[in-house]
This record gives structure tokens, sequence and C-alpha cells, in this order.
């Protein structure tokens, strides 16, 4: 069950409804950041436009609070909000693999549906490319069984992790992203003056 | 331009001091009792029985885990040096005395465990005596772990659950005790090890 949509068996097509409501906005969001375009994302990697890290960091700071408070109010129960497991080595290779085709494709594989839905030719082809490496991967699962269900720490979060009470990782991070994006205005100033100067 | 770097001001405004309340506030809970310590009322005494603590398997916790069972809170109640070294995954560090932080909640399961019949009895009739609806012991406590989940002995026709089990935690399922391994051929113990891995290699996608 993922909070607050009860997913269970007397209202399944209304959470089901529900969800592709909230992927519609989530997509419409992206494409009005600007996410649809791989140029942008690349940006990131270049320190030349600090967007993507601004927006997600936003994404994650606006849920972070939203999801504290809205239970602290007793709207949401946190209890039923899935935390997926953690396996260290398989999640670390995975995220190698995800960086570096990000990396090359300048897509995510949120970002390349948005493109895709603008009819984007390089959107289309990356979203074709992460299908693809889902059902490669789907089929390899039991060759690599070993591997797949190494290092597993169960669901962990780090308020457990750290011993800390989660209020103080919700502020810790709240005040990070404040941090980063006012560094990040920073640095996306000082490289247009720098391409400033190198263009004159 | 100026009303949307006042929007955006306004917007880390409103974060920071959410994100302030958080840290003073602690957890996103809001309890009842939470400028007072939960005591343990006469009634509440009364009502604890024997039937209010179940006992569970060592097994049957590692499934909770891995199928992600909502509310599911597994509390160690061992020291912190033995927690340290070792403890089950999602586990969390409690003295028996320091419970009396966990705060009932609506829709939670807490499974207590360690390596004292005493102290798990103390921890979970305290749990039940402060208001917890669902509280378990794990039977034989780390030790029960270590041998049901992290080194059992499959056999039957639970072997292949049991040995896909004890894969997801990393652990080594066995086609014979220990000291059946100790009288054995090197050879036959390679051969046991390949009939376990294929109960999971066998699994489907």
């Amino acid at each position: 069950m993922i909070a607050p949509l009860p997913l269970d068996a007397t209202s399944r097509s209304a959470s089901l409804a529900g969800a592709l409501g909230v992927g519609i906005a989530f997509g419409w969001c992206l494409e009005r950041a600007g996410l649809g375009s791989a140029p942008k994302l690349m940006g990131q990697f270049t320190l030349r436009d600090m967007t993507v890290l601004k927006v997600m960091f936003s994404a994650i700071v606006t849920a972070m609070l939203g999801l504290f408070w809205l239970s602290w109010l007793g709207v949401v129960d946190l209890s039923h909000v899935a935390v997926p497991p953690t396996f260290i080595g398989p999640q670390i290779a995975g995220g190698i693999v995800f960086g570096a085709g990000m990396a090359l494709a300048g897509l995510c594989p949120g970002t390349s549906c948005v493109a895709a839905a603008t009819g984007r030719l390089d959107g289309l082809t990356v979203a074709a490319g992460f299908f693809a490496g889902v059902l490669v991967t789907g089929l390899a699962v039991p060759l690599m069984a070993n591997f797949y269900e190494s290092g597993a720490r169960g669901a962990v979060a780090l308020p457990t992790v750290l011993g800390v009470a989660q209020g103080t990782v919700t502020f810790v991070v709240a005040a990070g992203a404040l941090v980063a994006f006012a560094l990040a205005g920073r640095v996306e100033r000082a490289m247009a003056e720098r391409a400033r100067k190198v263009h004159s | 331009m100026t009303d949307t770097r006042s929007l955006v001001r306004g917007l880390g405004a409103t974060a920071f001091v959410l994100g302030a309340l958080a840290f003073v506030v602690g957890a996103p809970v809001r309890p009842p009792h939470a400028k007072r310590a939960p005591v343990v009322s006469a009634a509440a005494r009364d009502a604890l029985d024997a039937s209010a603590i179940e006992s569970i398997s060592a097994l049957q916790l590692a499934q909770w885990i891995r199928d992600g069972r909502p509310g599911l809170r597994v509390l160690d109640l061992r020291d912190t040096a033995a927690f340290e070294t070792k403890h089950i995954p999602s586990a969390e560090s409690f003295a028996v005395a320091g419970l009396v932080s966990v705060l009932p909640k609506p829709g939670e399961t807490l499974v207590v465990y360690s390596d004292d019949d005493l102290r798990d009895a103390q921890g979970s009739a305290w749990l039940v005596g402060v208001g917890h609806a669902r509280v378990h012991v794990v039977r034989g406590g780390m030790s029960a772990w270590m041998t049901e989940v992290l080194s059992p002995v499959v056999q039957g026709d639970s072997a292949m659950a049991v040995a896909a089990l004890s894969r997801y935690f990393g652990g080594v399922p066995r086609l014979s005790s220990p000291e059946d391994d100790a009288r054995a051929t090197p050879k036959a113990r390679v051969a046991d090890s390949k009939e376990v891995f294929d109960f999971v290699a066998r699994r489907g996608c």
C-alpha cells in the first residue's frame, strides 16, 4: 500500500486513476521546468545550467516536508509509505549504469518519457532503450541471482542509520537544499561570466 | 522578475521554517502524551496476559521484513555493543528502559528480540502495557536469526522458499547440519551447495 492512496482490491481502479493523474502532473511539471530537453540536462553536467538540481531538490524537500507535516497532522500514515529495500552492491552497480546512461543520452527515464510525449525523437529513442534494458535485466535476473540479492539491508531510512530523529534529517535536508540553491546560482553566474569572456 | 524573486525567497523561507519546526518536533507523529513518559496503569497490567504477546519464528520475521509488512518495527533489546556487531536488518537498538520513547501508533507491529528471555518478556510486557496492540517476540532471538535465517538447514517442501529467504538476507542455506558437514567429504559439500543454489536459480523473474 502506498499512502495516501490505498491500493487494495476495492479501490484499485481509483488508486490507479489517481496514480495516472499524479504521473501526468509530474510529467507536466518536468516539461514546464524544461527537463524534456537533453541539452538542458547536459547543462547540469557542465555546470552551465543547474535547473535539474533545483527542480529535483525542490521536489525532494517539498515531498519530505509535506509527508512529515501531513503525518504529524494525522492526514497521512507513514507506515503505509513503501520504503524500497536496500541492496548495497547491486544498487551501487545500478547507480553507475544509470548515471553513465543518463550522461550519454542526456535524459533519464522520467524525462525521456516527457521528451517522447512532446514528440522528440531523442526522447523516443531513449525511452525505447530503457524499456529494452528493463526487459533484458528482468530476463537476466535468474542468471545473476546471487549478486542481485547480495548486500540486503532491508528497508532502512536515514534516521535509523544515523540514529537521529526524523525531524533532524528533515531539517538538515531542507537547509542543505537552500544552501545548494544559493551555491547553484553563484556557479551559474560564474559560468555565464566565463563564457562571456571567452566569446568577447 | 522582482515578483518571482520574492516568491522564490518566500518559498525558501517557508521551507526553512517548516524544516526548523520539524527539528524541534522531532517525530512526524503527535503523541497524545508526548510531554510525559507513558506509565503502565493498573488496568493495563491487568489486561496484560500471555495472549497479548505472540512469539514468532525468526523465519516469520524475515518474511515480514522481505515483504515490507506495513507498520513493522523491529526492536533489538541487546546492549549497544552486541547490536553494533550484528543485528537483524532494519532493527533499532533500544535498552528496555529506553522503550518509554516508543509510543503507540495505529497500524504498527512491534517485534522485539534479544538473547535473553527475561529481557524479551520485560520489553514486550512494557510495550503491551502502554497500549501497543501488536507486539511479537522472536523465539530464540538473535541466535535463532543466525541459525534459522542466515544458516538454515533446508529440507522438505519449504526448502526452496527458505533457501530463497536466506539468500535474500545474505545467508548460506545448507542441506545438512554443521555436524553432518563435518563428517561429509569436501566433494559432497560442494554438491550440496550447488543443489541449494539451484533452488534459487530456478526462481522465475
